[in-house]
């Protein structure tokens, strides 16, 4: 029980487990708890575009040179090309093989399609040049003003580029970011204390709203999701992370703590800076982990490619409307980059498959008011999925670029507890809220003792 | 080629060139070119305020005297107000004596006013309390956010004095912003490699959109434009520089880039970095340079102002609407005002135009419909003559203050080439991607 409370993935996990219970008995009541989970991911959230910003700008002007950040980046796309649209086809695959849409004999027509109409208008689809022009910020401020990640990204890394161009004459400006990010990701561990409740509010609002009645009548689309989610992640990235020279089980363990948040808030987002430093703390280089897991986070979302592909398949079944070979590559094709232009915010898949769908327009759109109701209980396996394939991603092009400390990672998955009791002295976690009545003494002077 | 491949200019004039070419021979190309011009030019926009504030703070910062910075800024004040007022002069009087619009007897009634309803509208005039009052930011990061030079302007000004103020305390704040002034000029080199791209871009949608067609529709206008333009910077502004010491023709040959970049983009704001960096190269003492060129870019549109008489009497000639020596007069006094009022943006003169014609209430603001068609092409002549008499201005209130190292300047202007090859060689221009080879030896001998 010690051990238990006083790891925050032990305490994530009780407080998940009391928001199921006070969700399931009192649905009233979980539904009430909803501020907890949306004030936790708001805290989050804050820090995000200041947090890409000094990791991204300290990872390129550390190792220097835009040769490099321009290898990785693109190594980067390479890498989420090719997994997104591994994650698309399996969708497509699990959809055909299973049929959860097969018999059902919905007629679009008889759909009240008001449900959705917010998510169709939000979906329309950007052109290509007005997507690369939407990545200049109208003005840098602007663009962390309206939390932009994209915009903070681009701006981030010609500022990195630019500090490394001007070597010493840099190092000033270069030590104050630092400073500043050693700053954020300490307020960060402060909000993760918060993250208990944050899982509980959220966990108890899905459970208490949604309930598990909504899972009996679409049952098996979200048993075929989750099926497909656990393939991709289980096959596809074991694979990808066995090539790094890495086991899957033992990586999942060492991110425990960022799954079960993300599970807790089902937003993949709320895990960010927590996977950044940790899959730094792993092993692989500081630049890579600060462009790719940012990137990740808009270019490289595997299980909402899944979603899209599957519940493209589904929706056509439920209103048995036939696709074609020649639709079917179309669809996909317009998946490939609607997947990747769905920002990875708490039904944000959602909006993409709207966006997809109206694109296509053979499928009916109004389909989708059949999924409104599991909406919340797919962004679950959505999030971890994605939060799992950037974390591996990481990894993958850190080794792709010769720069995964091989020796180091496999020491620190062998002993997670350890990198954990190491973290919690390091302060990550504060010790004094976390255990009031626990040994203080130690915890405070080694807190002081680290820079 | 290697020469080439150094010079900034000489690639924009080629992308100008290329753009003006496709747009002509093949206008649905061109137009097709427009995300490239608005790219680069918001890729410049959006450095635009961080860079006003960290060299307005440092530049005040180092001069550390709260009486000099307002006597700067004084200075520049009646600089700007004497030379408007002289463009607003001389286009009145060009205007007088060309008659560009005579003899086309349009009937303002038929003209569909629906084309310029935006103008209209976005231009009702501001009183002065709420011009001043908008000067102060809601909130300082509201300022950056918005991108208002104005109110970023503002706060740096403020920023500096306090900073000077805090004298041994501020150090390590001021040499944080000096840093960051580094970073932020060297991105601007960065963006620059993309300047011809940005210039092709943009040449090609005015030309393929408007067409060169549009230009004789309205040629006489256009030609007394791009005339009077001419003349006052070579006499206005030449006598000008003449009294600072310096040759208005090496100087403008000391621009050329930051001249092609904007008759590429028909921006000036596009070179608004680029040409701060290049006065205080020139000689001109960095705070000077900091408060006039930003201030300028709002107070001092030499040929905004030219365009806006100029126009306004074409109207009321098209139009056949006879305009008296005081209507005159009172014309001048409202340009005097609104004039000031007019953003740097593309375009933004012909919103002031609106509001003055709205505000004279004699000759019909649906006369502006004659001028959209070719507004895009004015844009150029304008955005060019305000770029030039803003690095002027810099110049002058330099000299005033006193602050102008002759010998320099001269020799800087004497020798534009070098100045730009030792401009690639600090490495303003990335050398990585131009020339590899190169970029070797300039790392050998930083």
């Amino acid at each position: 029980m010690n051990r238990l409370t006083r790891s925050l993935w032990g305490q994530v996990l009780l407080g998940m487990v009391l928001g199921v219970a006070v969700g399931a008995a009192r649905p009233s009541v979980g539904v009430a708890l909803q501020p907890l989970g949306d004030g936790f991911i708001r805290l989050v959230r804050m820090l995000i575009a200041p947090i890409i910003f000094t990791t991204v700008v300290t990872g390129i002007a550390k190792v220097g040179g835009q040769r490099k950040t321009g290898r990785v980046a693109w190594k980067a796309i390479v890498a989420f090309e090719a997994l997104t649209t591994v994650a698309l086809v399996l969708g497509v695959v699990a959809g055909k093989a299973f049929g959860p849409g097969t018999g059902m004999d919905v007629d679009p027509r008889r759909i009240d399609v008001r449900a959705i109409s917010g998510y169709t208008t939000a979906g329309k689809a950007l052109t290509a040049s007005e997507f690369l022009l939407g990545i200049i910020p109208k003005d840098v401020v602007d663009a962390f003003a309206k939390d932009d990640v994209l915009q903070v990204i681009f701006f981030s890394l010609l500022f990195g580029i630019a500090l490394a161009a001007l070597r010493s004459a840099g190092e000033e400006v270069l030590a104050f970011v630092e400073d500043l990010s050693a700053l954020l990701f300490r307020v960060m561990a402060i909000v993760m204390r918060l993250a208990p409740f944050g899982a509980f509010g959220a966990v108890a609002f899905t459970v208490g709203k949604f309930g598990p009645g909504a899972l009996v009548g679409l049952g098996k689309l979200v048993g075929v999701f989750y099926l497909a989610c656990a393939v991709y992640v289980f096959v596809v990235l074991a694979l990808v992370l066995r090539w790094s020279g890495l086991g899957l089980v033992r990586f999942l363990r060492y991110i425990r703590q960022e799954l079960l948040i993300t599970l807790g808030t089902s937003s993949s987002e709320s895990a960010l800076p927590l996977l950044m430093e940790k899959v730094g703390r792993l092993g692989c280089s500081r630049p890579v982990v600060g462009l790719v897991v940012p990137l990740g986070y808009s270019f490289n979302l595997a299980g909402t490619a899944i979603y899209l592909t599957l519940a493209t398949v589904f929706i056509a079944q439920a209103t048995n409307t036939p696709i074609a070979l020649a639709k079917g590559l179309a669809i996909f094709g317009v998946l490939l980059v609607t997947s990747k232009t769905a920002a990875a915010v708490t039904g944000g898949g959602f909006i993409a498959l709207a966006a997809t769908l109206t694109a296509v327009g053979d499928v009916p759109v109004a389909g989708l008011t059949l999924l409104v109701g599991i909406d919340r209980i797919m962004s679950e396996a959505r999030a971890l999925t994605n939060l799992v394939g950037n974390g591996v991603a990481a990894v993958a092009v850190s080794r792709w670029e010769g720069e995964l400390d091989l020796e180091r990672a496999r020491r620190v998955l062998s002993d997670v507890s350890a990198v954990e009791a190491e973290e919690y002295a390091a302060g990550r976690v504060d010790p004094h809220a976390a255990v009031p009545g626990l040994d203080g003494p130690s915890g405070t002077s080694q807190t002081s003792g680290t820079s | 080629m290697k020469r080439l491949a150094h010079s900034l200019y000489a690639q924009v004039l080629i992308a100008v060139v290329a753009g003006a070419l496709l747009g002509h021979f093949h206008p649905s190309l061109g137009t097709a070119m427009r995300p490239l011009g608005e790219g680069f030019i918001k890729l410049v926009k959006m450095l635009i305020a961080p860079i006003v504030f960290t060299t307005v703070v440092t530049g005040i910062a180092k001069m550390g005297d709260l009486k000099k910075v307002g006597r700067v800024g004084l200075k520049a004040l009646v600089y700007f107000e004497v030379l408007t007022t002289l463009a607003l002069a001389i286009g009145l009087a060009v205007g007088k004596i060309v008659a560009p619009g005579a003899g086309m007897n349009v009937n303002p009634a038929t003209l569909d006013a629906s084309a310029i309803a935006n103008y209209t509208t976005a231009g009702h005039s501001m009183s002065t309390a709420d011009f001043l009052l908008n000067i102060i930011p809601k909130d300082v990061v509201d300022a950056f956010a918005r991108g208002d030079i104005l109110q970023v302007l503002f706060f740096s000004v403020l920023c500096g004095i306090a900073l000077a103020a805090l004298k041994a305390d501020g150090t390590r704040l001021l040499h944080l912003i000096d840093g960051l002034s580094h970073v932020l000029f060297r991105i601007i080199a960065i963006i620059m490699r993309v300047a011809p791209l940005g210039a092709f871009g943009a040449m090609a949608f005015t030309v393929g959109k408007y067409g060169i067609a549009s230009l004789l529709s309205l040629g006489k206008l256009i030609a007394a434009f791009y005339a009077t333009s001419l003349l006052f910077v070579i006499v206005v502004l030449g006598a000008v520089l003449r009294w600072t010491g310096l040759n208005v023709f090496r100087f403008l040959r000391y621009i050329r880039e930051e001249i092609f970049i904007v008759l590429g983009t028909s921006s000036s704001e596009s070179a608004l970095p680029l040409l701060m960096g290049k006065m205080e190269r020139l000689g001109c003492s960095k705070p000077v340079v900091g408060l006039v060129v930003p201030m300028g870019y709002s107070f001092n549109l030499d040929g905004t102002s030219i365009y806006l008489t100029l126009a306004t009497l074409f109207i009321a000639q098209a139009t056949n609407t006879h305009v008296s020596l005081a209507q005159e007069m009172e014309i001048l006094a409202v340009l005097l005002l609104t004039s000031k009022g007019a953003a740097a943006v593309t375009g933004g003169g012909f919103i002031t135009l609106a509001a003055t014609l709205a505000a004279v209430g004699n000759i019909p603001v649906a006369g502006l419909t004659l001028l959209i068609g070719v507004d895009r092409f004015m844009s150029e002549a304008r955005a060019i003559t305000n770029l030039i008499g803003n690095g002027v201005a810099a110049v002058v209130v330099s000299r005033w203050e006193r602050e102008l190292d002759l010998e320099h300047a001269r020799a800087a202007l004497a020798n534009v080439g070098a100045v730009e090859a030792e401009e690639y060689l600090a490495g303003r221009v990335e050398p990585t991607a131009a020339v590899p080879e190169a970029a070797e030896t300039a790392k050998g001998r930083t």
